[in-house]
């Protein structure tokens, strides 16, 4: 169960920085490659102040954050004024600087050796983690709120003409630059507050978490649910993250020597969706012109015929159950044995449809993996 | 109002493409600038307007008494003067309704701050008004979807330098890509807003027609130069316009 609110939270964290992620690229068009650099760099200046400077919660955070919003404003001065290939390699630089930082300065990171234990900001026996899960989903439904607010605002509207021209839009006397700048500095501020945020979830952070593969999770999520649709980074992380390493590494049963292979398997699958997108849906699966109600309307819709096609599964494999008898019940009660809800029991095959996963009280590998 | 330039010149990589003494526009209310092809005229109208970072040279623009040098300002503080100009190739935002265009172009910088990043646009109505009388006068296929047609697009973008308002503005050959009658509507408004004192305007065109029945004063470009100046009839009669431009 802890696992499986570590899995969630973590989720979380990737919706937040895939939102953060459209508002800089979908809206404004400035192709940040080095998202985990800002997301690292409030993690672990999170970690160096609270352990190393034994800081209080609210102390560190305003810290990390002020440390993110001033190399942001570096980075942003040197880089917005060059071509998306200069902006690119620049950040992907960035970010491979934070990380061999992190790896160099050990009077400060502690090196590989990892840095800990980072604390939670209130301790209430086993509630902890939840309660900071609730509080990770206030955190992300605000920058939800805010993404939807921003489309229907006169400032997104600024931001989608710059993104469209920016040189006819300055001809038009929109200082750019400075628009471009100020929001290019707030969204990385955000990544770095999901990075302060992520510190207390790992406890302990090491440089192995510091890796390109964040920023592509993040890409590849935001490009497949729809970089301009104001749900496609919820939607893509729900469809990359959601599927693969919440519902297949957690519930899917997959044999242990099978398992080792789980993680090519998705990156293989994330390649060819992704493949799979840009050839035929390039705009990603939300149409930058859909209401987001219509997709809110469409996710209930979904999630219904989900269900009911569960609720089917399982009648029928309960009825074939009955009829056999037999031993060869691969479907169930294999590994959860006597749970409460048989529902979940058998939406627990690989390609199991909705992600209804209340009534689990048992993650099923419970080898708490590193994230990165 | 007036747009002086002086010792002018563009280069690139030291193949000269404008050479330019001393010009001035504003002088008149509607001014024309003609010239061959690869005379240099928008190269002339992106340096003035700093879009296009001139090799040498000063260009003063002079707006209520107070001159301001344009050549230490960029490209968004010099429409913010009310210098502002329409571009010879099709240039829009895709993503933006032709409405939506045409709020955002009218939408003055501080009300798209951050304090307004999560309200929903209050919405002007004396600006509604105006859009919707451009709309009006201004036939689209559909005006709260995208422009479609090259020539849609166009006029969307003569009309969004409209509807900024600016004190003057450069229009580089608005009738191409139009249909006639459209280009007569543009020039029947923009003569209207010339005659009411609210602008002064400059356009590039090869259209002669054009030029002579809207224009007060011609400069004549070639190869970089400004060869001769006058008002229509002397230039119609020019020696050197007539074999440079229109003898051929
Ligand atoms: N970016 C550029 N690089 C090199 N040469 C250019 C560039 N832009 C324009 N030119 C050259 O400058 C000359 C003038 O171009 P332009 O100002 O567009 O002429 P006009 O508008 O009078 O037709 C042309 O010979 C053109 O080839
Ligand atoms: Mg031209």
């Amino acid at each position: 169960m802890a696992y499986l609110v570590f899995s969630l939270s973590l989720l979380l964290i990737y919706v937040g920085l895939a939102l953060a992620l459209h508002i800089q690229f979908g809206l404004l068009g400035i192709p940040n490659f080095g998202v985990v650099g800002f997301w690292g760099l409030g993690m672990y200046a999170m970690g160096v102040f609270q352990v190393q400077l034994d800081l209080s919660f609210v102390d560190a955070i305003v810290l990390s954050v002020a440390c993110v919003a001033a190399a942001s404003w570096v980075i942003g001065r040197l880089v917005l004024r060059l071509d998306a290939q200069g902006i690119l390699c620049a950040t992907i630089a960035f970010s491979a600087i934070v990380a061999l930082l992190i790896v160099t300065e050990k009077w400060m990171t502690m090196g590989v050796v990892g840095l800990g234990t980072i604390k939670y900001p209130v301790r209430i026996g086993g509630a902890t983690e939840y309660l900071y899960f609730f509080f990770l989903i206030a955190v992300v439904a605000a920058l939800q709120l805010f993404t939807l607010r921003l489309h229907k605002s006169t400032t997104g509207r600024l931001l989608l003409a710059i993104r469209d021209n920016e040189e006819v839009a300055a001809s038009l006397g929109k200082d750019t630059y400075a628009v471009k700048t100020f929001w290019f500095v707030i969204t990385c501020i955000a990544m770095g507050l999901l990075g302060a945020l992520s510190a207390p979830l790992n406890q302990f952070l090491t440089p192995n978490m510091i890796v390109p593969s964040v920023t592509f999770a993040v890409w590849i999520a935001l490009v497949l649910g729809g970089k301009e649709h104001s749900l496609g980074a919820v939607v893509g992380v729900f469809i990359t993250f959601g599927i693969f390493d919440i519902l297949i590494e957690t519930y899917a049963p997959v044999t242990p020597e099978l398992a080792v292979y789980v993680p090519n398997f998705k990156l293989f699958v994330y390649g060819l969706l992704l493949v799979g997108v840009l050839m035929f849906k390039p705009v990603g699966l939300l149409d930058p012109g859909l209401p987001p109600e219509a997709v809110i309307g469409k996710g209930i819709e979904g999630v219904r015929t989900g269900v009911a096609l569960g609720r089917r599964l399982v009648a029928s494999s309960v009825s074939t159950a009955k009829t056999t008898s037999g031993t060869t019940g691969k479907t169930g009660s294999s590994s959860s044995g006597p749970d409460e809800s048989p529902a979940v029991t058998a939406t627990a095959e690989p390609g199991a449809s909705a992600p209804e996963a209340d009534g689990i009280s048992q993650a099923k590998d419970p080898t708490p993996e590193k994230p990165s | 109002m007036k747009l002086t330039a002086s010792g002018l010149s563009k280069s690139y990589t030291a193949h000269p493409v404008l050479n330019i003494q001393e010009i001035m526009f504003g002088g008149h209310g509607i001014e024309g600038l003609i010239g061959p092809n690869g005379a240099g005229k928008s190269t002339l109208l992106g340096c003035l307007t700093r879009r296009i970072p001139p090799t040498t040279g000063s260009v003063t623009f002079e707006r209520d008494g107070q001159d301001h040098d344009l050549i230490s300002l960029s490209s968004h503080q010099v429409a913010q003067l009310g210098l502002v100009k329409t571009n010879q190739r099709i240039q829009g935002f895709e993503s933006l309704t032709i409405r939506d265009q045409l709020r955002m172009a009218a939408t003055p910088p501080q009300r798209e701050g951050w304090r307004f990043s999560w309200k929903p646009d209050p919405g002007d109505p004396e600006l509604e008004a105006t859009i919707d009388g451009l709309l009006d006068r201004f036939p689209f296929s559909n005006p709260d979807g995208f422009a479609k047609s090259g020539g849609e697009k166009k006029l969307v973008d003569i009309l969004r330098c409209l509807i900024v308002k600016p004190k003057m503005l450069l229009m580089d050959e608005p009738a191409a890509g139009l249909p006639d009658e459209i280009t007569q509507e543009v020039m029947g408004l923009v003569r209207s807003m010339v005659e009411e004192g609210e602008l002064v305007v400059l356009i590039i065109e090869h259209d002669l027609e054009l030029i002579w029945n809207n224009c007060d004063y011609v400069h004549f470009l070639s190869e970089g130069e400004l060869l001769f100046q006058g008002d229509p009839d002397e230039v119609k009669n020019n020696r050197v316009v007539a074999e440079k431009y229109m003898g051929v």
